[in-house]
Parts: structure tokens; C-alpha cells; sequence
């Protein structure tokens, strides 16, 4: 019996991403939506995530270090294409890090609370959007002549990349409210709600333009899904509906989820709340 | 075989391997040696007076972190110039990415590390220099997990967070 061991490490390097971002997500998620806090939120928002980023972050480094083991060749040509946003998400992540413990060193006010806070969010939201980038210059293709890469050193910053871009901050905000949601009580969990509400319309709208935007990309993509700007193929179409509908679905019950303690899924209140 | 079997093109740098490695094993000796100093005075009951003994603590203080750096540096320069010991040469193994850029990446984590690590220096001597927080008496626990737990770090933190 032969083993497809390519196979079988090419399902554990997208397990690993898969892991990664819904894991990291949320952590990131929570960063991008600090500034939308006050400071009191803001060191119950560490709180709530303190104990599990560090585990969260080693994911990516299962899935970058799986490529370069398993896929070298494929590792040599995507990171010298991506070597900007890859670069730049490092940097972000170590500040955002190192944000982490210094934030408490430095005093609960002042200069250096105030450096580190914003370290924080900086080094998450940049983070969230290098990943778009290397997400959407990854989708449009890679340049590759013979065994190497032969492309520019801009090659990944297009309208596309970066619509991707936005829209994973979009989607990693989602995740990091409904954590909120789940770890957190009071008013704080009030406000979680909320912004859990409207990020999950933000991208149902931000998936949608992406997935019109993909098709664009290549005419590849137009024929497995059988629907092109000008004409629908409801023959393919509807072999691969089930996909867009599930998530929509998932949207959906991530709005009605999230409405105020009390309502839960999808059964409405009986009675309305006793006003004290 | 001496330095003299291999060709020039074929050697490393000698005076960073030979000092690096040097380095390296030194301060390990010097750890290993001050760890004894420190289980002798230790069984001698000297160990709360002997300033020599503190004085020399402090200064190995960053020992470890020379010592691995110094490592590293003797592993990676004697491998020069292959990449691959025996089998592939360093300049057979380049990226297609310019000098120019490795240079500027190269820049900007030289500089957040010297941000970072300035931070983390200040923020430890402050902590050093606050102190131990009592004298004496046994651990009170005020958490249900372990003082380093970071369930304890995030309990302390904050009541309103559910564990």
C-alpha cells in the first residue's frame, strides 16, 4: 500500500490555515475592534483572549513550516511573490504580541499605555490586512517561469487583493465580536451584540463582492461555477449553489444569534423583558 | 585533516567560528560553575551574604541569551559557503529577490527588535527594581489556578470575565 503522503500534508497545511484563521481570527478580530471601546472594555477585551492567542498564533506556524517541509518548491516561488505582505505581517505580529505584556507594564495611563494600545491595534489590523493581500495576490496568480519565480515585487497589490483585504478585516472583526459575545457579560456583551450584528451584514456583503470579483479572475472560475457577468449556467450552477447558500445561512444565523441575551437561535421572545 | 586539506574557496570564517565558539563554550563553563558556587554556598548557609556571589549573578544575568547567539553564529558561519553541508553552495541557493529589498526587511526587523527590546529591558528593571512583593510567610493562592496559570493572570484581572 502506498501512501499519498503530498496528499496527506497538503490536507494538514489547510487544516492548519483553516485552524488559524478561525483561532487567530478572533484574536485579531478583538484588536481591530478596540478602538470601538472604551479603556475599561478594553482590558476585559485582553482579558477574554489572553489566555489562548499565543496557542492560536502557532497554527500559522504549522501551515508556513508544513509548506516549506513538505512543498519547497512551491514555498520558494509564493514567498518571494508575497515578500512585502509577508514581511509586513510579521512585523505587525510581533508588535501586537509584545503589545500584549506591555500594555500592563507600562502603567495603567500615560505615554507608554497610550504607544502600546495603539500598538496593539496597529499590529492586529495590519496584520488581518497583510493576510488579505497575500490571500488575493495568491488567488490572481503567481508569475512563475521554469522552476522559479518571475514576477515583479508589486505583483500582489491590485484592487482585488486589497477589496480582500478589507473584507478579511470585515471577517476577522466578526470573529472577534462573537467571542465577546461568548466570554464576556454586561454591557460589554451589549456591545459585542451589536457589532456582531452589523459585521455579520458587512461580510455577507464583503463575501459576496469578493466572489463576484473572483470570477473576474479567470475564465477557469467562470466554468466551475457556470455563472459569467453575462449568462448563467444553471447546470453547473446549481451543483455548486449549496456552497453560497450554506454560508449565507451561517450569516444568518450569526445575526439572529447574537440578538439580546435572552432571544436565543431562532425561537423569538415569548414575553417581552419585565421593565425594572 | 587541517584547515590547509580544504581549498580557500572551500573555508569559512575563521576568526568568527573560532571566537564565537569559544565565547559559546565559555559561558557555559562559567554557568556551570557559577551554579556550583551557588549549591556550595548554598550548603555552607552564605548564600544571603555573599555580595561576590550576587555581584556575579547580575553580570550572567544575559549569559544565556550570548551564549545561544553565539552559538548560532558559530553553527551558521562554519557552514560557509555551503547551505547544505557538502552538497550545495550558498550561492546556489538565492531567492530571486534583490539586495535592495532583503536589505530594507533586514533594516526594519533590526529596528523593531531594538524598539522592542528597549521596551522589554526598561519594563523588566522596573519590575526589578519594585521588588519582591512580600517577605516571608507562606503563598497565599487567591485564584483556584496556579499564580503563572494564565487563567489566574485573566482572572485577576478582571471579575466580569467567565472562565
Amino acid at each position: 500500500m502506498s501512501v499519498d503522503l503530498p496528499l496527506i500534508w497538503a490536507f494538514i497545511i489547510a487544516l492548519a490555515v483553516f485552524l488559524y484563521v478561525a483561532l487567530d481570527g478572533f484574536d485579531l478580530g478583538v484588536g481591530i475592534l478596540f478602538p470601538f471601546a472604551s479603556p475599561k472594555e478594553r482590558d476585559v477585551m485582553t482579558s477574554a483572549i489572553a489566555p489562548v492567542w499565543d496557542g492560536n498564533e502557532t497554527w500559522l506556524v504549522l501551515g508556513g513550516g508544513g509548506l516549506f517541509a513538505a512543498f519547497p518548491l512551491a514555498y520558494s516561488i509564493i514567498m518571494p511573490a508575497m515578500y512585502l505582505p509577508i514581511g509586513l505581517m510579521l512585523v505587525a505580529l510581533i508588535f501586537r504580541g509584545v503589545a500584549f505584556e506591555f500594555r500592563a507594564k507600562a502603567g495603567p495611563s500615560g505615554r507608554g499605555r497610550k504607544f502600546w494600545t495603539a500598538a496593539f491595534i496597529g499590529g492586529s489590523t495590519v496584520a488581518t490586512i497583510a493576510q488579505g493581500l497575500v490571500l488575493g495576490g495568491f488567488l490572481q496568480g503567481v508569475k512563475v517561469e521554469g522552476r522559479g519565480f518571475a514576477g515583479g515585487f508589486f505583483d500582489w497589490l491590485t484592487p482585488f487583493s486589497l477589496l480582500v483585504a478589507a473584507s478579511l478585516v470585515a471577517g476577522y472583526a466578526l470573529l472577534g465580536a462573537a467571542w465577546l459575545v461568548y466570554k464576556t457579560e454586561g454591557e460589554l456583551q451589549a456591545r459585542a451584540r451589536r457589532w456582531t450584528r452589523r459585521l455579520a451584514v458587512a461580510v455577507a456583503c464583503a463575501m459576496a463582492a469578493v466572489s463576484l470579483a473572483t470570477l473576474s479572475l479567470d475564465p477557469e472560475v467562470t466554468k466551475r461555477w457556470g455563472v459569467s457577468m453575462t449568462h448563467v449556467e444553471w447546470g453547473r450552477f446549481l451543483l455548486m449553489a449549496p456552497l453560497p447558500l450554506a454560508t449565507g445561512a451561517a450569516l444568518l444565523l450569526c445575526f439572529l444569534g447574537a440578538r439580546e441575551a435572552g432571544t436565543h437561535g431562532l425561537r423569538a421572545p415569548l414575553r417581552t423583558p419585565a421593565v425594572s | 585533516e587541517g584547515l590547509d586539506a580544504f581549498a580557500p574557496e572551500d573555508r569559512p570564517n575563521v576568526f568568527i567560528v573560532f571566537w564565537a565558539f569559544r565565547i559559546m563554550v565559555g559561558l557555559g563553563v562559567l554557568m556551570i560553575a557559577l551554579g556550583w558556587a551557588g549549591a556550595l554556598l548554598w550548603r555552607l548557609g552564605g548564600l544571603d551574604g555573599s555580595k561576590l556571589f550576587h555581584r556575579a549573578a547580575v553580570l550572567m544575568g544575559a549569559s544565556g541569551f550570548v551564549a545561544v547567539l553565539a552559538g548560532w553564529v558559530s553553527a551558521e558561519v562554519g557552514r560557509q559557503p555551503y547551505v547544505v553541508y557538502g552538497l550545495m553552495r550558498t550561492a546556489d541557493a538565492i531567492s530571486p529577490i534583490g539586495a535592495g529589498e532583503v536589505g530594507a526587511s533586514l533594516l526594519v526587523y533590526m529596528i523593531v527588535y531594538a524598539i522592542v527590546f528597549s521596551a522589554g529591558a526598561v519594563y523588566i528593571l522596573r519590575v526589578v527594581a519594585h521588588g519582591p512583593e512580600r517577605e516571608g510567610g507562606p503563598l497565599e493562592l487567591p485564584s483556584l489556578h496556579a499564580p503563572g496559570n494564565a487563567l489566574a493572570a485573566a482572572e485577576e484581572n478582571n471579575e466580569e470575565v467567565r472562565p
